[in-house]
């Protein structure tokens, strides 16, 4: 059997090394052809793209990821440490209730902010009889940063919960016991350690923002994504749409390196952790402010949504809205999800299994590149994939097939965080115990190393199937010709204000959404869970 | 030698980069022993052991298995064909199977591997552990487990890499004798890797000793311990203390008066190696010291001694005898002596 050499351990039979280089060269290839697509009218389009709105852009997008990164910390950070490190009352259902937002997908999010609070919505009409005829405006940026703030928190959440239970208690033990007190060893020993998580975090959330499409699209905020989709729906030249996807990727792809290192150092942390118990400092009385404090987040993230979207709902029962057929749009969103993250897991399954179980320089470059797609905006993936099928593969263009192939680069990376995890916990040497027992390397892959990596590929598939679920612009941009998807119809009917009738499929999403939260919640695997 | 050779390492080396892991060790094995591979970590002995498991590629030097050569610079067995058992360090339990499955995982097609198992779980006395899973069990069981799968497929070579390392010190000791017992049971030949000098000596039929990479002596105990082949090799025998001597032919003088050599004949200065151990305390014959202190240290006392000369020497004897500090004590060494440095009559010759 061919084999590629490692340098230490193992090696790596075929059967990894060449579907898991197949699957990124494969990922990459649409991008590389935006990038040719971008400039194969010269520069010219690109001064005048760049002079015109690049700018503006930056902007807006920096400060909307500005101020919903520091929201996010400033809830999430208390939040975390209240559910990890004490005594609050159902520690554990609060940390499934703040994390049961991200079954609602942000233009859902928006839709019920301007819903509540824009002209004509909830607010206004309850005040209408008092004389208040105008609210202050909602579109624009304190919309999308309310409706982003609300869906992204979440994932900060995540990522400093693992870090404070990661935390090695006894390092702060040590400073109690060289005489500081509680708020000194918080502040010199747990906060110092935070600081790569707050990083990690604050730039999952900013990478968040940059590729949110629905959100800024439906509260009206110049973004990257939304100016794309314009340039791209409205002109016959898609130059200018293909350039600002490439400066897109190209500021994602930044932030994204800043992440990996805030990642690593992070990482490079919390090995070799004891896994003790922490421990938990009482409340006392302060634990009513702590209860009043997740109440309000709970409330504006997840009560108040659901409450808006079941308000249309009657409202338009009762005024006999005719909402759309639901049963269709159902069963191909359930398709596409369920089939396109069986379909991403198996091809992440090799290259997570050459990360975690060989090693090597060939294993980590693949790894580290397959990660990349991680930062691209949907809407920059769907958008290569619509040039490329164009230019190359008319036959897959507007097919199922398409979409599913966009699935795929947008999510390996959420499928390798998640199928990593608990291959990571295993000893490298029992791969090498196999073999010293006589078994060939084919063999040992399906004995051993295939049912280490069956927890992770059950959180992953969960997990794919949750942000397939969810994805709207690649849904939107490479769904067939009348092929009826559930963020479709939401995104339809919001874009006509009929939030009587978008509030039917929207509850729906969520509900659909909520069944893989709820599995992941179930078995512990939450904390995998990134943006 | 009777037996016939089962394993032989000659001139290995092993690099990682610029590093020499291995750096030129050769030793041989013959068949049905267990030798004990012994040195400070980081000497190279685990990395010695995975290149003769396959799982590390030699940049020179040769292993030979049953007179087949299994690894060198440019030819390499894979390590499923080798038939070399490993039991690591960290034990690499299949989590996902049973104990049952485990030990029934390496077992060839054609065998009864329901009756070996039986049978090997009845040798460690581990019956009705069959259907659990490893995280089921204790540290000492999951150690025996490790072992037993190794056993199952009845390997050539048995590693073993520092196997009672993670282990209680109060189990350690009735593990270790337990573990060998079973290798004997099985007539495996096995190699142990230990930076535990008692290990190494109790339990092994041969002793390597090995220090940066390479091999400095490899023997039995009994010839690690009371003829080193040399002074690095000498403290890893025991504890060491030197004293100056003069060599001729058979005998060596000391200040501890004349001995015969440990080693071959030899002729000039040399230092002399005086284990405290050796040292015993005798009526009237011998050389005159004095106490100068001493320390219980439970089932031996340590004494610190004067000659008439004014050299100090450590003496370690059994509880039972006690001096007072300033007892003026005659003294005798009891064991042929090695030395060091002199000039060796065989060469001569």
């Amino acid at each position: 059997m061919a084999v590629l050499q490692s340098r230490r351990g193992l090696q790596a039979p075929v059967v990894l090394w060449l579907p898991g280089l197949l699957v990124v060269a494969a990922t990459l290839l649409p991008l590389w052809y935006l990038a040719r697509r971008a400039t194969e009218h010269g520069w010219a389009p690109w001064k005048e793209t760049l002079t015109t709105s690049a700018g503006e852009l930056l902007l807006n997008s920096l400060k909307l990821s500005g101020v919903v990164g520091l929201v996010c910390v400033a809830v999430a950070l208390p939040a975390a440490w209240l559910t990890v490190r004490t005594d609050l009352p159902w520690r554990r259902a609060w940390a499934v209730l703040l994390a049961l937002p991200l079954a609602i997908p942000s233009y859902v999010m928006a839709l019920t902010v301007v819903a509540a609070l824009g002209p004509r919505g909830m607010l206004q009409g309850w005040l209408e009889p008092f004389g208040v005829d105008r609210l202050p405006e909602i579109y624009g940026f304190w919309g999308a940063a309310l409706t982003l703030s609300a869906v992204s928190f979440p994932y900060v959440l995540l990522v400093l919960r693992a870090a404070l239970r990661t935390l090695d208690p006894s390092e702060e033990e040590a400073a109690r016991s060289l005489g500081a007190g509680p708020f000194r060893a918080f502040a010199t020993v747990v906060a110092p350690a935070l600081v790569p998580a707050v990083a990690a975090g604050l730039l999952l959330v900013v990478l968040y923002v940059l590729s949110d499409f629905g959100a800024v699209s439906i509260v009206r905020y110049n973004t990257f994504t939304r100016v794309i989709f314009v340039r791209y729906s409205s002109s016959f030249d898609r130059t200018a749409a293909a350039i600002l996807g490439v400066v897109l990727a190209a500021l994602a792809l930044t932030l994204l390196a800043g992440e990996l290192f805030a990642r690593n150092r992070f990482a490079s942390r919390s090995q070799a952790r004891r896994q003790a118990p922490a421990r938990t400092v009482t409340l006392g009385r302060w634990r009513w402010p702590a209860i009043g404090f997740l109440s309000l987040v709970s409330l504006m993230s997840l009560v108040l949504p659901l409450a808006v979207l079941t308000y249309w709902l009657v409202k338009g029962i009762n005024a006999g809205t005719a909402f759309p057929e639901m049963w269709e749009p159902v069963r191909h969103s359930v398709t596409l999800a369920a089939s396109g993250s069986v379909v991403t897991v198996v091809l992440a399954l090799p290259i997570a299994i050459l990360a975690t179980r060989f090693g090597g320089p060939l294993a980590r470059g693949l790894e580290q590149l397959a990660f990349a797609s991680h930062a691209l905006p949907g809407l920059v993936v769907a958008l290569a994939l619509v040039f490329f099928g164009i230019a190359y593969a008319t036959e897959l263009y507007q097919t199922i097939w398409m979409l599913l192939a966009a699935y795929v680069i947008l999510f390996l990376p959420n499928a390798l965080g998640a199928l990593r995890a608990p291959l990571m916990r295993q000893s490298r040497h029992v791969e090498e115990a196999a073999a010293g027992l006589g078994r060939r390397p084919l063999t040992v892959l399906a004995t051993i190393t295939l049912p280490l990596a069956r927890p992770g590929a059950v959180a992953a598939l969960a997990l794919v199937f949750l942000t397939i679920m969810k994805e709207l612009p690649a849904t939107l941009l490479l769904s067939p010709p009348g092929y009826r998807t559930l963020p479709g119809v939401v995104w339809g009917a919001s874009t006509d204000a009929l939030y009587g009738s978008a509030a039917l499929p929207a509850l729906v999403l969520v509900g659909v959404a909520a069944i893989p939260i709820a599995l992941l919640v179930w078995r512990g695997d939450l904390e995998h869970v990134e943006a | 030698m009777s037996k016939p050779e089962a394993l032989r390492v000659q001139d290995l080396e092993v690099r990682f980069g610029e590093v020499r892991a291995v750096a030129g060790a050769s030793l041989s094995l013959p068949g049905g022993e267990v030798l004990a591979l012994l040195g400070p970590s980081g000497c190279g002995k685990t990395t010695l052991l995975r290149t003769i498991a396959g799982f590390e590629r030699a940049a020179s030097g040769e292993v030979w298995l049953d007179r087949e050569l299994i690894e060198s610079r440019s030819r390499t067995m894979a390590p499923h064909r080798r038939s070399v058992g490993l039991v690591f360090q960290d034990y690499a339990l299949f989590p996902h199977k049973t104990v049952a499955q485990n030990i029934a995982y390496g077992v060839p097609r054609g065998v009864d591997s329901k009756a070996r198992v039986r049978e090997l779980l009845a040798l460690a006395g581990l019956e009705g552990l069959e259907g659990r899973y490893p995280h089921q069990l204790s540290g000492g069981q999951q150690q025996r487990v490790a072992v037993l799968r190794s056993l199952a497929p009845r390997p050539r070579l048995l590693l073993l890499d520092e196997p009672f390392s993670n282990l209680d010190p109060a189990l350690r000791a009735e593990l270790r004798d337990e573990v060998v017992k079973l290798l004997r049971a099985e007539g495996v030949t096995a190699i142990l890797v230990t930076h535990d000098r008692s290990d190494a000596l109790t339990v092994a039929d041969r002793v390597a000793v090995m220090q940066r990479g390479r091999i400095l002596q490899c023997d039995t105990p009994d010839g690690l311990y009371f003829r080193p082949s040399s002074e690095a090799a000498a403290q890893f025998g025991g504890e060491v203390q030197y004293v100056p001597g003069l060599a001729k032919h058979d005998m060596v003088q000391t200040a501890l008066g004349l001995a015969p050599l440990a080693g071959p004949e030899c002729e000039g200065v040399c230092r002399v190696l005086i284990r405290p151990e050796w040292i015993v305390p005798c009526q009237g014959a011998g050389e005159a010291a004095t106490v100068v202190s001493s320390r219980l240290e439970g089932h031996q006392v340590r004494y610190q001694l004067r000659l008439t000369d004014g050299r100090e020497l450590t003496m370690l004897t059994a509880s039972g005898l006690r001096f007072t500090d300033g007892m003026p004590i005659n003294i005798r060494v009891h064991v042929p002596l090695p030395v060091f440095g002199a000039v060796s009559e065989t060469i001569h010759s």
